[in-house]
């Protein structure tokens, strides 16, 4: 039997694939669920974002090495280079419109409102690992405490964040970056003076990015819906 | 297969983009023509999900178009897109593919079929920023086709390339259309002619005709003349219509031109082709 099946093989030449290319295409191939989307989003977070979150951290230690015990310092020094990190934050959310990318990711199954959600979480979770690292850091070195800590973190972040996300709704491109990284240099300046000389200021300056957060937290759903860009596409 | 386009209309303010446009697309290649501004391009985004329409439905097989399942089988190419500028070829087909909901191993495969496919794969791991104007409309071409979608949407894709890509393009558009929905627009009016199975003519946002070569040219026959002029004639014709060519033979000066009536006693009436109807109807617009 086996012979013989042998021997038809042997004797007959296979007709050659008929319509091989649409049966292929026509098979139902595995799709990415919503982990894999989030996974492979978070690959494409530039490294900066992260290094600038160590670097901040490492800035924390050093100065908590250097510092006096129950000195303030670390705390002002996290605080007012909390900005960098939040601008960067901001600028990888808003990257789709500066790149110009806006338009062929609106059209894929992960549109950019799941784009942006993507990159919210991700940032959202990497910063605020961050954020709380550095407040129980110098909180619990500083006479502050940790939560008093981790307003003065929280705060300009937030509120850079908010201005940012403002800023990023409004103007597309490069203009958008300028700003936005003006915006943080402002309020680091502001916070290295209100804490260096103008300590009296401190509670204004606070009620002021707390302000600025709130402006965040009305932004994000404006940026996350992405009326900004069926604006641009519209003009 | 059915793209089904109900009374969509769209508007800016106050002024109409899209006019109550319906139409129902099978499988095929369309052909998208009409002057800068008479909304083939919002009519694009909207059938991309990109613009909501003012009012009016777009849905693909009872799929409505804000849907996922949608864009699943969608694949566009705008007209200017942009790039992450520390991405490779490389890195910019997987970016989207995993956006297009493909697994990485899928999405390496597909990545490399495609780069053959446009003859990019030896500049593969090169930065796009380092690329010309044509391999980035290659590369762009090479991203609408990813996870293998029924609709394709193309705004001006053979946009920089060179005749001979052109030409390739076509071709590979033309075999693309055999068994999914592709709707291209161009200016390059012969690219329409030579692959577009159905021709959509749009003017200030209203679809003015529909239908194949043969079935659209006759609304402009017997309105194209060929004559023979002085160059002082020729200038004076030149002023009241619209020429189309004007090539100089000896003394003489060779016109073709877009009239109702007879320009000269002794002009010619001429076969239209499709760019003779771009010419007639949207010459003024384009001035």
């Amino acid at each position: 039997m086996r012979k013989m099946k042998k021997a038809v093989i042997a004797a007959c030449t296979p007709p050659s694939p008929a319509d091989r290319e649409r049966f292929l295409a026509a098979l139902p191939y595995p799709r990415l669920g919503w982990a894999g989307f989030l996974l492979a989003q978070a690959g494409y977070i530039r490294k900066r974002v992260w290094l600038s979150a160590a670097a901040i951290l490492l800035a924390g230690t050093g100065a908590i090495r250097l510092s006096p015990a129950g000195g303030m310092a670390p705390v002002w020094l996290l605080s007012t280079l909390i900005p960098q990190l939040a601008m960067l934050t901001a600028a990888e959310i808003s990257r789709s419109d500066v790149f110009g990318m806006a338009e062929v990711e609106s059209a894929c199954r992960f549109n950019l409102p799941c784009l942006t959600g993507a990159r919210l979480l991700v940032l959202g979770g990497g910063s605020f690992a961050a954020i709380a690292a550095a407040s129980v850091l110098s909180g619990s070195f500083a006479s502050c405490g940790i939560a008093r800590a981790a307003l003065y973190i929280l705060a300009p972040y937030l509120a850079v964040n908010g201005i940012s996300l403002a800023i990023f709704s409004r103007f597309s491109g490069q203009e958008g970056s300028y700003l936005s990284a003006a915006a943080a240099l402002g309020v680091s300046l502001l916070g290295a003076t209100c804490f260096g000389y103008a300590q009296a200021l401190r509670r204004l300056y606070l009620i002021a990015l707390l302000l600025g957060a709130l402006l965040g937290a009305y932004y994000i759903p404006h940026i996350w819906t992405r009326k900004g860009i069926s604006y641009a596409a519209e003009h | 297969m059915q793209l089904n386009i109900d009374r969509v209309t769209k508007t800016y303010g106050g002024v109409i983009a899209c006019d109550r446009l319906s139409l129902t697309l099978h499988e095929g290649v369309y052909g998208l023509l009409g002057a800068n501004g008479a909304g083939k391009t919002t009519l694009m985004r909207m059938l991309c999900g990109i613009l909501p329409p003012t009012s009016g439905m777009i849905s693909f097989d009872g799929i409505d178009v804000s849907r996922e399942e949608y864009r699943e089988a969608l694949g566009y190419l705008p007209q200017h897109f942009g790039y992450y500028p520390e991405f490779t070829a490389w890195d910019y087909l997987l970016y989207l593919a995993a956006l297009k909901g493909l697994p990485k191993r899928q999405a390496k495969t597909r990545a490399e079929a495609l780069l053959k496919t446009v003859s990019l794969q030896a500049e593969a791991k090169k930065k796009i920023k380092t690329f010309s104007g044509g391999m980035k409309q290659r590369l762009g071409i090479a991203q609408a086709l990813l996870g293998n979608p029924k609709i394709l949407i193309l705004d001006e894709p053979t946009a920089g390339l060179d005749p001979k890509e052109r030409v390739k393009f076509r071709n590979l558009i033309s075999r693309l259309g055999a068994d999914r929905i592709v709707l291209l627009s161009t200016h390059i009016v012969s690219d329409i002619e030579h692959i577009a199975g159905t021709i959509l003519v749009m003017k200030k946002g209203q679809l003015i005709h529909q239908g194949s070569l043969s079935e659209i040219l006759p609304a402009v026959q017997g309105k194209i003349w060929e004559c023979a002029a002085t160059p002082k004639e020729a200038d004076a014709l030149a002023q009241g219509h619209t020429v189309i060519n004007m090539r100089g033979e000896g003394e003489s000066i060779l016109l073709r031109l877009v009239s109702d009536s007879p320009p000269t006693r002794d002009a010619r009436c001429a076969e239209a082709t499709l760019e003779d109807l771009y010419l007639y109807y949207f010459s003024e617009e384009e001035q």
